[in-house]
């Protein structure tokens, strides 16, 4: 039953959140990883035994219906989990395995939360569980970076998506006035608004993606560790996204702008992923782009399979971070040098981790290659080609670039990886990897692979790495710098306001004229009443005036 | 429950005479303060633990005059209870801010009692004369207030403020003085929009409330005199109070609601929602422009305060306790925002640091801030979260564009919050701060953990607190 | 004959307190003594009034009953604290208080006269004296040497005021040979159309209206009290005021009831001017007994617009706003008499400064009772105002937004009272007399008491003010 998974993940994340000493989190932390993998046990005994149970309960009542909490056991949902339950345990391990994590029981426990938090959303029927869950998710997500300077822009990017995503969300619930997602059928037929809960849904699902155009916030995380960038990366927003639109496509596919929009973003930010790993220096944002361009292929495939998650999805999702942990493990080797100009040399004791990361990226391309070939068909086959050759030409021109690239000098400190570590872990890996080649062999994947490997051997692009030194290409921020004005703008704008209508028109003019009018008539007072003599007269003319119009008056009720 | 509901409004009163002869320059003015909210809470809690359903009402009546008829009804249901529990807890955590030179000033501990009787006799009443008598009764306290402990700038501010609300609070003598006219003796505020009147006289009643119910809430053009007064306020108590002000006019809305039945009210929602919608724009934009939390704060308070009176405005009676719910989280974290960003600003001027960056160096602050800065802005940590969301889905119901523009303007106060909280806990962006700045202590620690445990709880149930 | 002396002795026990008073005021060590005499034959006749309130000597002349007594209970009670409070002036002042004394015991005795009066000799001889009364006290404690002109318009005013009561008084024994209401009311019936009977009634009304200092005869008012010292600015918002007032009220009802519409007519221009110019008038002041004289003509401009159609009920909210009048007026009176500068009490708005912070208590109450007078609830003054404003509510609602508009100038002229009182001002005040005290906490609880009880005020006093219209 999802429901108990949910709930023992959520008591794991509490038991880890536990603070104690240094020496004591290796074993916490140790013994939450132990649990998160009897959980995942648990977890597909369950599946395995055709679990089909739900579980309900009312948390709430408001006028729009009730407020239900429900957490829906089917083998749909279980496909669904499958890949980040195994991600959640990936990194899990890798916390455990290396040490640049300084309390890794905490890492433990946000994992599990996310891990909770997805389920729950993946399983929810009630929007407002949804909408909690994803607005959670976004909050483990800023501790899991634990970076204040590096997260302000995902946060406030995230922020944003999760706002449009609310008002999406309360479009649809004004609508069929009810809070049950199933509901969102009835409210398909009534067709209204749906261009603008189809483009705005759209930009909030691509807001999290990260995707171009709304890339600023996922690319601002290339300052933050490696894992967690991973782990926002496979477990944090792009995934709630996923999990939106896999809810909501129905709906928002009503509207004529929706597949346009779609494939307009995908393509667009395949394009950028592919020129921005090339052109950019930083090792991270390498991942990021790669990881865009993933994204692309991926929500393009699952247009063409309907919106329907599959097990290729599962398969595509593993093998993309199966390839990310190559480059993860790359990336330490290297010392954790930012910079791809910066991987220095390689010392002979250290070679083998080097080749077994080696191992492991060429072992993902062969497994994305399955996978992919197995997923091709007539209709999505030129994405599929494009995405192919794209990705393979920028990865190994990037592989190229670390394996010659010119050695300026010797490595004075020995690489700080733990080397016993590495190897299991890359055991780990590898023996994932390889799963895949049990699940449906086919003969067309080999292609891919070989031509990866020439590629990486003998790439022209490499020569990309030209652009690494122009300062004004690394620090190219069109998009940063169109995000900052908008926010200047909107700042100057209230500043304008503000001067103009409390300060110009309130206190300039109708305060100082309220001001100045009270003083004229006041000095008027004064000065009509400085001479009472004259101020006498006047008051006997006025009285006689009164008694005269007072007499009138008099006549004319008699008369 | 009527003597219950009679001892409930005369604590604080009897607070203020313990006050009043406490020893002079001692904190025992400051604990009696303290002593007879929590007294208070505790009544509420009792009156909440009473109520058997939502819908349950208890009335206590009082003869004032024979000839004619007046009588003081007081009546208490679970709307009015909830907000009171917000009113109440939101003072003791001004009380909690409050330096210890401000604790020993007593003037300052009686006239928050006395305010606090004004509200609660305000929230309770429900005939018009009496509901008119506390509505501007309360301009008394708050005057001297600003006059007694904010700065002589502010005097002159207090003036107009005073005024304003004054002029704000004879529209609904005049509204009163109407009903009376019609109806010689008490009127319950119920039954006011359903009076047997003649069309103008009715067309004088409900512009009259309206006119003096918005008095009370920032609106366009009427925010400027109440934004200068919050600015530079240095009195975490004082800013509380203050903030206080709309819900009287919020409130005002809400319990005359029958007056949204009459058919004259529909001259009048469509200009107050449209000003609704500018100044909820404007406040949105100006809060973005400036470069101070608490003028941030106030600007999402005004932004809030307008949400929930569009609201009322649009929606039926069956949303009531959805707004409830979100006004008593949204004023608890008003208040708390503003006494952490007052404690910030007190450890910056200590340590002669940076205001950006500060909350590097106070991590305990930092999480207390975060967490209310998250709940500010809408997230699933407390009931606000899914209250909001069914208010705003109502408004996309009634008016689709209204629906659009609130959700720029809460988006957008949302942002700026956010990023303002990022400039402050940033330390690349504390230049100058040394390293001795002093986090808070343990006590307002486990106090704000306290509350942050009220908040987080009531997004499973708002009520988890009444057994 | 000893009825008759029984019936006479509460005036005739005013006339031994002055005969008292002015014997023995030889030495400066005579204020106490001028005082303590004032005040003990003030009791004495207030005691004797109550046992004889409703025996009359000539039956035509004078006419007691409840409401004549009511109004001549707060006459006593105004002269009693006027008296209490201007003892602490006069002791501080070092200054002979006989003269003062005598013409505060004076004006009760010509007050309780004119409360009584249902003759319009009678009315006419005691608003004269009255007068004069006035003039002497205006004469005597004039504050500035300079000041003449003042006076010089009071005298004016006050033998143009003699001359039209003369005019009156005349033209009704010509006409009607018989002075006393009941006999003047159907001759002035019959004779509506008469001109000179016309002329005569607008006179007698403008005599009121100058006592009164109802604009636009309230220039003597304001320039006045403005030059004079603070215990005959006490004496004249409380007293004269009470003593015009209730027979202003006999003299409508029981005389001048025919020419009804047209009074009305010429009174409501009065009302709203003296409103006007009262609000007006108070914020530009920056003299502080300017600014109350100014208060004084807005308020009682309020009462005289309540009194519209003098129905019951008018008249009845009119007095529930005079009583909450006089209370407010008192205690600020009173918080004036606790404020002094090295030996000197406040005579402009800027003296004030820092009070609130040197003399927080006597502040805080001058606050109180200027909000009771701007009719802020949940003090006294609301009910005053309620009382006024809901008749004003229940037939013109133009004169009810003019009213409400100029309560809201005048509240600006309170606030910059209390405004300044928050300035910062390093010039010390001297130490208040306990009994400054003593008042002020007495009148807040009888304000207190009447806002928790106001069934003593609004159905008990108001049975009593009916028994005019029997």
């Amino acid at each position: 039953m999802i429901a108990y998974t949910t709930f023992l993940l959520f008591l794991t994340g509490l038991f880890s959140s536990i603070k104690v000493s240094i020496k004591t989190d290796k074993i916490l932390s140790f013994i939450a990883f132990a649990a998160l993998f009897t959980i995942f046990g648990n977890f597909c005994e369950s599946w395995l035994s055709g679990d089909n149970q739900t579980f309900s309960f009312i948390w709430n009542s408001s006028p729009s219906g009730n407020i239900n909490f429900d957490i829906i056991s089917n083998p749909y949902n279980y496909e669904i989990i499958l890949p980040f339950f195994i991600i959640t345990l990936l990194s899990a391990l890798h916390i455990q395995i290396f040490r640049y994590e300084e309390r890794k029981s905490s890492a433990v426990a946000f994992l599990a939360f996310n891990l909770a938090i997805l389920t729950a959303m993946i399983t929810s029927n009630n929007f407002v569980q949804l909408l909690s869950a994803v607005f959670i998710a976004d909050i483990l997500a800023v501790l899991i970076i634990k970076d204040t300077g590096a997260s302000k822009k995902y946060t406030l990017m995230n922020m944003a998506a999760d706002m449009i995503l609310f008002m999406v969300l309360a479009v649809i619930n004004s609508l069929v006035d009810s809070l049950d997602i199933r509901q969102i059928l009835a409210y398909k037929k009534s067709g209204f608004h749906a261009d603008f809960l189809a483009i705005f849904g759209l930009t909030a699902v691509f807001m999290k993606f990260g995707f171009f155009i709304f890339h600023i916030g996922i690319l601002s995380l290339q300052n933050i560790r490696l894992h967690r960038l991973l782990e926002i990366l496979f477990l944090s927003a792009p995934l709630t996204a996923l999990v939106l639109l896999l809810k909501f496509n129905i709906l928002w596919r009503e509207s004529a702008y929706f597949l346009p929009y779609l494939d307009a973003l995908c393509s667009l930010t395949l394009a950028f992923g592919f020129f921005g790993s090339l052109l950019i220096d930083c090792y991270k944002a390498k991942i990021i782009y790669w990881q865009l361009m993933f994204w692309a292929l991926f929500v393009e495939l699952l247009k063409f399979n309907g919106f329907i998650w599959s097990a290729w999805f599962t398969a595509l999702f593993l093998g993309m971070y199966i390839l990310s942990n190559g480059l993860y493990l790359l990336h330490y080797y290297f010392n954790r040098r930012p910079l791809v100009s910066q991987f220095m040399t390689i010392r002979k004791e250290n070679k083998y981790p080097l080749q077994g990361a080696f191992l492991i990226i060429f072992s993902a391309v062969i497994s994305l290659s399955m996978t992919l070939t197995n997923m091709y068909n007539n209709v999505n086959r030129y994405y599929i080609w494009t995405f192919a050759v794209l990705f393979t030409l920028s990865l190994s021109a990037v592989l190229y670039q670390i394996l010659f690239l010119p050695r300026r000098k010797k490595l004075l400190q020995l690489s700080t990886i733990p080397t016993q570590y590495l190897i299991t872990a890359e055991l780990l890996l590898f023996a994932t990897s390889l799963l895949y080649y049990f699940h449906d062999y086919h003969i067309s994947a080999v292609g891919v692979p070989v031509v990866f490997v020439l590629l990486c051997l003998f790439n022209p692009l490499h020569k990309l790495s030209y652009f690494y030194t122009k300062t004004d290409i690394q620090n190219f921020e069109f998009f940063a710098f169109l995000y900052n004005n908008l926010i200047t703008f909107l700042q100057i704008s209230g500043k304008v306001l503000w001067l103009l209508i409390d300060r110009l028109f309130m206190d300039k003019i109708f305060i100082r004229f309220t001001v100045w009018s009270a003083k004229s008539g006041l000095s008027l007072f004064r000065k009509a009443h400085q001479s009472p003599l004259l101020g006498g007269f006047f008051v006997l003319l006025f009285i006689i005036i009164l008694f005269m119009w007072s007499y009138n008056l008099r006549e004319q009720i008699s008369g | 429950m009527g003597s219950l509901l009679a001892s409930f409004l005369l604590v604080p009163l009897l607070g203020c005479i313990f006050v009043l002869f406490s020893q002079k320059h001692k904190n025992n003015g400051y604990n009696v303060a303290l002593f007879t909210l929590s007294a208070n809470i505790l009544l509420i809690l009792r009156m909440l633990s009473l109520c058997e359903t939502m819908d349950a009402e208890f009335l206590y009546s009082y003869q004032w005059l024979t000839h004619p008829n007046v009588r003081f009804i007081l009546g208490v249901d679970v709307f009015s209870l909830v907000l009171l529990l917000g009113v109440y807890i939101s003072l003791i955590i001004g009380l909690t801010g409050l330096s210890s030179e401000q604790r020993r000033n007593k003037s300052l501990q009686i006239l928050t009692l006395y305010f606090v009787w004004n509200m609660e006799a305000l929230l309770l009443a429900k005939d018009i004369i009496f509901f008119y008598i506390f509505f501007a009764g309360m301009l008394l306290p708050l005057f001297w207030l600003i006059c007694l402990h904010g700065s002589f700038k502010k005097i002159s501010s207090s003036a107009l403020f005073f005024l304003f609300n004054f002029a704000g609070s004879l529209l609904l003598l005049i509204s009163m003085l109407v009903v009376y006219r019609y109806n010689r003796g008490s009127v319950l505020l119920s039954a006011v929009g359903i009076l047997d009147i003649p069309k103008h006289a009715q067309l004088i009643v409900i512009g009259g409330i309206c006119g003096a119910f918005i008095s009370r809430i920032p609106i366009w053009p009427f925010h400027n005199w109440i934004s200068f007064i919050y600015s530079d306020i240095k009195n975490p108590l004082i800013y509380i109070v203050m903030s206080m002000m709309p819900l009287t006019g919020l409130y005002g809305f809400i319990r005359f609601g029958q007056i949204m039945l009459s058919d004259s009210i529909y001259t009048f929602v469509p200009i107050i929602e449209t000003f609704c919608v500018l100044t909820m724009l404007f406040i949105a934009l100006i809060g973005l422009s400036h470069r101070n939390f608490l003028q941030k704060l106030f600007s999402y308070s005004t932004i809030y305060y307008l949400l929930f009176l569009m609201s009322k405005l649009l929606l039926t009676d069956k949303y009531q306790m959805n707004m409830a719910y979100s006004l008593f989280i949204f004023l608890i974290v008003n208040a708390s925002l503003a006494v952490l960003d007052l404690f910030a600003e007190n450890a910056r001027e200590e340590s002669n640091g940076n205001y950006r960056g500060i909350l590097a160096y106070m991590p305990r602050l930092a999480n207390l801030f975060t967490f209310f800065v998250l709940i500010a802005v809408g997230l699933p940590i407390s009931s606000m979260f899914w209250n909001n969301f069914i208010l705003i889905s109502a408004l996309f119901r009634e008016s689709f564009m209204t629906g659009i523009w609130v959700m720029t303007s809460t988006s957008l106060i949302g942002m700026a919050l956010i990023y303002e909280l990022y400039i402050m806990c940033d330390t690349r962006l504390s230049l100058t701060t040394n390293d001795t700045v002093c986090d808070i202590s343990d006590a307002n620690l486990a106090f704000f953990a306290g509350v942050t445990i009220i908040l987080f709880l009531s997004f499973f149930n708002p009520l988890w607190f009444v057994f | 004959m000893i009825e008759y002396v029984l019936y006479l002795s509460p005036l005739l026990a005013l006339l031994l307190g002055i005969f008292c008073i002015i014997f023995r005021s030889d030495t400066a060590t005579n204020i106490s003594y001028s005082f303590k005499t004032a005040r003990t034959f003030l009791f004495i006749s207030f005691f004797l009034e109550i046992v004889f309130y409703n025996k009359s000597l000539i039956a035509n002349v004078t006419q007691g009953s409840p409401f004549t007594l009511l109004f001549e209970s707060s006459l006593y009670i105004c002269a009693f604290i006027v008296l209490y409070l201007s003892k602490k002036w006069f002791t501080s002042m070092n200054v002979a208080g006989h003269w003062f004394c005598s013409c505060i015991l004076m004006s009760v005795l010509y007050g309780c006269l004119l409360v009584e009066s249902y003759n319009l000799l009678l009315t006419v001889l005691m608003c004269v004296l009255l007068m004069f009364n006035n003039f002497i006290l205006i004469k005597l404690f004039q504050k500035k040497k300079d000041s003449s002109l003042n006076i010089k318009i009071y005298m004016i005013m006050m033998f143009l005021s003699w001359l039209l009561s003369g005019f009156s008084l005349i033209v009704f024994y010509t006409y009607s040979g018989d002075l006393s209401y009941s006999a003047l009311m159907p001759y002035i019936d019959v004779n509506q159309q008469d001109l000179f009977i016309f002329s005569a009634v607008a006179a007698l009304v403008c005599v009121f209206v100058f006592m009164f200092g109802l604009a636009p005869l309230h220039f003597w008012f304001a320039e006045a009290l403005a030059n004079t010292i603070l215990p005959v600015i006490t004496y004249f918002l409380l007293v004269p005021i009470v003593a015009c007032f209730g027979c202003f009220i006999q003299l409508n009802l029981h005389m001048l009831a025919a020419y009804q519409d047209e009074l009305l007519f010429f009174y409501k221009i009065v009302a709203l001017l003296s409103v006007g110019i009262g609000a007006i008038g108070a914020c530009s002041a920056q003299n502080i007994r300017k600014t109350f004289a100014y208060v004084s003509v807005y308020h009682l401009g309020l009462i005289l617009l309540a009194l519209f159609h003098f129905t019951p009920k008018t008249v009845d909210a009119s007095f529930v706003y005079l009583f909450s009048y006089l209370l407010a007026i008192t205690g600020i009176c009173t918080t004036l008499f606790g404020l002094k500068i090295k030996g000197e009490y406040l005579m402009t708005l800027p003296e004030l400064s820092g009070a609130a912070y040197k003399k927080p208590y006597i502040a805080a109450m001058m606050a109180v009772f200027i909000f009771s007078l701007s009719g802020l609830p949940p003090f006294l003054g609301f009910m005053g105002q309620f009382s006024v404003l809901s008749r004003l509510a229940a037939y013109r609602l133009y004169e009810l937004g003019f009213v409400l508009l100029m309560s809201i100038i005048l509240t600006f002229a309170y606030i910059q009272i209390i405004y300044t009182m928050f300035k910062d001002n390093k010039i010390p005040f001297d130490r208040a007399d306990k009994g400054i005290y003593t008042a002020m906490l007495i009148n807040a609880a009888v304000m207190l008491f009447i806002v928790v009880n106001p069934q003593y005020l609004v159905e008990d006093f108001v049975l009593m003010i009916e028994t005019v219209f029997k």
